[in-house]
């Protein structure tokens, strides 16, 4: 089923519904897999700081390895 | 012989100096109609003893200066969103230097999701590799240190919120921002907001967005979306801020 768009004309105040063109809906779904990816990133770096701070709450890991594991992710080292 | 004059009520009217409480207004006739300029109100003139007429045009250029030139908020567009997409709204121009953008309890369909901001032209809206350049300062409620920095230089989009906006019964996304020097030749349309949201653990985070487009445009459009999915519910306003 083809996604809709809203378009208000500011001459006019008037809103419309309309669907995505073709065209459209290909950038679209072009993006939404490239953000998909860009999420999936993120969630996986998340739970990763968050294992490293369950380790240093329990004594198992070292804050210094936190550390250094943000260096890595932010391409600093 | 001079007249004697009653009211509704059997109360003589002094010709004189008729008290406003002799009017029987509760009995009266509605208008049934919707109030327009040239309907007429009584009013004291410089609460002097001396009664006036007074069109209704002449209430509203006193309550909004606006409407004879002064400054005020001029609305171009707002619509109530329901499972779409995006957002565009058109009709900036030159008449204005500035327009305030309200996104009001974006909901998104999927959850998890950050938020996008494009500018455009005539020919539409832009998403070019290299178009945007932005700057995100985000902040949370379990934190007392700045959380973190986003920004690119470089990027088909204007990011905001880009950690995950939830999509649970009391999360969603707002943003209350400007668009300024959207004509302006020579320089590049600006934006900047302050936005707040509930992340996907319902956790409250905020935090403020500079978008620029990165080169000049003749702006007439705006457009908002989430990085992926549809907006599911929500409320977006564009007004033009008139000249002073």
């Amino acid at each position: 089923m083809a996604r809709n768009q809203t378009i208000v004309d500011g001459a006019t105040g008037q809103a419309s519904v309309v669907e995505l063109t073709s065209d459209e809906e290909t950038a679209r779904d072009t993006e939404e897999a490239a953000m998909a990816t860009l999420y999936a990133a993120r969630d996986e770096r998340n739970a990763e700081v968050d294992a490293l701070k369950a380790k240093i709450a329990d004594g198992s890991a070292t804050y210094a390895e936190l550390l250094e594991y943000t260096q890595y992710s932010i391409g600093a080292k | 012989m001079g007249w004697t004059f009653y009211d509704s009520s059997g109360r003589k009217l002094n010709t004189a100096s008729t008290l406003i409480d002799n009017l029987d207004i509760a009995n009266a006739t509605d208008i049934g109609a919707d109030i327009v300029d040239a309907d007429l109100f009584i009013i004291d003139d410089g609460a002097g003893g001396t009664n006036r007429k007074t069109a209704a045009s002449r209430i509203k250029t006193y309550a909004n200066p606006g409407a004879s030139g002064g400054s005020s908020l001029v609305l171009i567009g707002t619509t109530d969103c329901s499972s779409t997409s995006s957002v565009t709204i058109t009709g900036l121009s030159t008449t204005y230097d500035a327009y305030l953008w309200v996104m009001s309890g974006l909901v998104p369909a999927d959850d998890g999701v950050d938020f996008t901001i494009r500018m455009g032209d005539s020919s539409g809206i832009d998403s070019g590799s290299t178009d945007y350049s932005y700057i995100i300062s985000n902040f949370n409620d379990s934190t007392a240190s700045h959380e973190n920095t986003s920004y690119n230089s470089s990027v088909n989009r204007i990011a905001a919120a880009t950690a995950g906006i939830g999509n649970g019964a009391v999360e969603g996304f707002s943003l209350v921002g400007w668009v300024h020097v959207p004509v302006d030749s020579g320089h590049p349309p600006y934006m900047f907001g302050n936005f707040q949201f509930e992340y996907t653990n319902g956790q409250h985070r905020a935090g403020t967005v500079f978008g620029r487009r990165n080169h000049s445009i003749t702006l007439d459009r705006v457009l908002c979306s989430f990085g992926t999915g549809n907006i599911a519910s929500g409320r977006v306003s564009l007004w033009g801020l008139a000249h002073g």
